[in-house]
């Protein structure tokens, strides 16, 4: 299990296989400097919950099928405000998870065009 | 980059360009309808295919009106309307104080998954975004992005020999007009798409000239003259990782003279002379590039040249056309494939269209498709209509003359579809497939 901190003083403890999904966090893990938790001075609790929501739903292709992933990828990314949704672009490239980078800025481009 | 307010402007000139997108489907629908006029000239003067059943759906005269095509006849189970109206837009409003924050290279991560032309028309409207286009790190970030999608260029004139250009998008089944005012103003016609450029050739007075353009860019380039400076068959042909273009000129127009084949290289901005095409009586203008050789369909007789581009070299390749084949298409593929695409059987009932490829072991023709006889029937209503064949990436286009429809055959998939939303005036009008690019440079 590896523990994260967000800026604010919120702990999460997650299952490693989650947070590996962030490139920043697997780099962490490697170089073993998770021994008190992880700090992550750039996201705030609320938004580290998003995206733990988003990594718990991703590990391992989701364990549903591909189609009913994109509908939960829909359904999380169209409930959200776009204050939120910025912070999501932040952290995710903060956090280097991939995927949800992908999401978040298709997101925004839809919502331009 | 002003962040304050940027995205402000972003906003500001979303909202303009979705006025602009109001007008543009205005200024869209006031050219069909010049245009429309123009053809129903061509259509009187021609008397071609007088049935009344082509003027089903044809386009309606009034601009305010909402302008419907029927893409397809009655009974088949494709979409069958195209408009050209307003497109329905759920209006977001983007808050600013918070976009405005963004750092720039993220903007570059939601500008790359923007339509292209959504960028296009946001940079018409506001000046402030002509910089970001020009910006190293936008443009090196983009050239990585993969491609929008199939694309289809068209260009024709208007009454007054005004150059016009549409492109029509097949991922988001919309048109774009493409202002076309930055080019030159000689009698020019669509040499060819590759990579992102688009190429021209023309007399200007009576000097025959080239130009290449990024139309995304609004970019063009005159290329030097070449050796032998008249009108011939050329092709361009861009190398995307090499950036750079090369243009290849044939014969010449009327197939008769001999000329060296000449090779433009962007690289070292010159034609080299390369070797005369052995003597054929006729060239086809047919002509088709892959893997680093251009195939040439010459008519008399009915045959195949090859012109290798690293021997600057020409070979017959004896590779025996279909009997009785009419029309034929050279299209090529990805990676080494070769297609031919044609009719056979000119007054038989039984005319089909058939899509061979070249097997180069065998050094034959193989015959890979036949379209479906209700496609043949819908495309062509008189056995006789001419029709145009270009293709792309293993898609092959068929538009009719008379019909302005367009049938997509998707080799890989075997898929035959109508491109929906698409309503193209082929009688006056050339077409292309196109991939919008923002880095495509023209030098």
């Amino acid at each position: 299990m590896i523990v994260l901190k967000s800026s604010d003083g919120e702990t999460f403890e997650i299952e490693e296989a989650v947070a590996l999904q962030s490139q920043t966090i697997a780099h962490m893990v490697e170089d073993d400097c998770v021994e008190n938790g992880i700090p992550l001075a750039n996201v705030t609790g609320e938004i580290l919950a998003k995206i733990i929501e988003y990594c718990k739903k991703h590990v391992e292709g989701g364990g549903g099928s591909e189609e009913e992933l994109k509908i939960w990828d829909k359904e999380f990314i169209e409930n959200i405000d776009q204050s939120t949704l910025f912070n999501l672009i932040l952290a995710a490239n903060y956090l280097n998870i991939k995927t949800l980078l992908d999401l978040t800025c298709q997101r925004v481009a839809d919502m331009i065009s | 980059m002003e962040r304050l307010g940027f995205w402000g402007l972003l906003m500001g000139s979303v909202e303009k360009s979705s006025d602009c997108r109001n007008s543009v489907a205005l200024s869209e629908s006031r050219d069909e309808e010049s245009s429309s006029s123009s053809s129903k000239q061509v259509k009187g003067s021609r008397s071609r295919n007088t049935s009344p059943l082509s003027r089903v759906g044809s386009r309606n005269t009034s601009p305010l009106r909402q302008k419907v095509v029927k893409t397809k006849p009655r009974g088949l189970e494709e979409e069958t309307v195209a408009s050209f109206g307003k497109p329905i837009v759920v209006d977001v409003q983007m808050e600013d104080s918070i976009w405005a924050m963004l750092p720039e290279d993220l903007l570059n991560e939601i500008l790359a998954r923007l339509p292209p032309f959504m960028i296009f028309r946001i940079r018409s409207v506001c000046k402030k975004w002509n910089s970001i286009l020009q910006d190293n790190g936008f443009l090196k970030f983009h050239s990585n992005v993969s491609s929008h999608g199939p694309c289809l260029l068209t260009f024709w004139k208007n009454s007054p020999q005004i150059p016009q250009c549409s492109v029509f998008s097949l991922p988001l089944k919309t048109w774009y007009k493409v202002p076309f005012t930055f080019l030159p103003p000689w009698a020019f016609w669509l040499v060819g798409s590759s990579g992102g450029l688009v190429c021209f050739s023309g007399l200007d007075g009576l000097t025959f000239k080239t130009l290449v353009c990024n139309p995304l860019m609004q970019s063009w380039r005159t290329l030097p003259s070449m050796h032998y400076n008249q009108q011939r068959q050329l092709i361009m042909v861009v190398d995307r990782s090499d950036k750079s273009f090369k243009v290849i000129a044939t014969s010449d127009i009327y197939g008769d003279k001999s000329l060296p084949t000449e090779v433009y290289d962007s690289k070292t901005d010159k034609w080299s002379l390369h070797q005369i095409m052995p003597a054929v009586n006729l060239c086809s203008s047919k002509m088709a590039y892959c893997d680093s050789r251009l195939y040439l369909e010459t008519l008399s007789p009915l045959g195949l040249m090859m012109y290798r581009l690293d021997t600057g070299h020409w070979e017959h390749i004896p590779a025996k056309f279909p009997r009785s084949l009419l029309d034929g298409y050279l299209v090529a593929g990805t990676q080494k494939r070769l297609f031919l695409v044609g009719r056979i059987g000119l007054y038989s009932t039984l005319q089909s269209m058939r899509i061979w490829e070249l097997d180069h072991a065998k050094v034959a023709w193989v015959e890979i498709s036949r379209m479906p006889p209700k496609y043949f029937r819908a495309l062509l209503r008189l056995s006789a209509e001419r029709f145009e064949c270009f293709g792309q990436d293993n898609l092959i286009c068929f538009t009719s003359w008379n019909q302005g429809k367009g049938l997509l055959y998707n080799v890989d998939k075997k898929i035959w579809s109508w491109i929906s939303g698409c309503a193209l005036q082929s009688c006056n009008s050339q077409v292309c497939f196109y991939e919008p690019r923002f880095d495509a440079s023209v030098h």
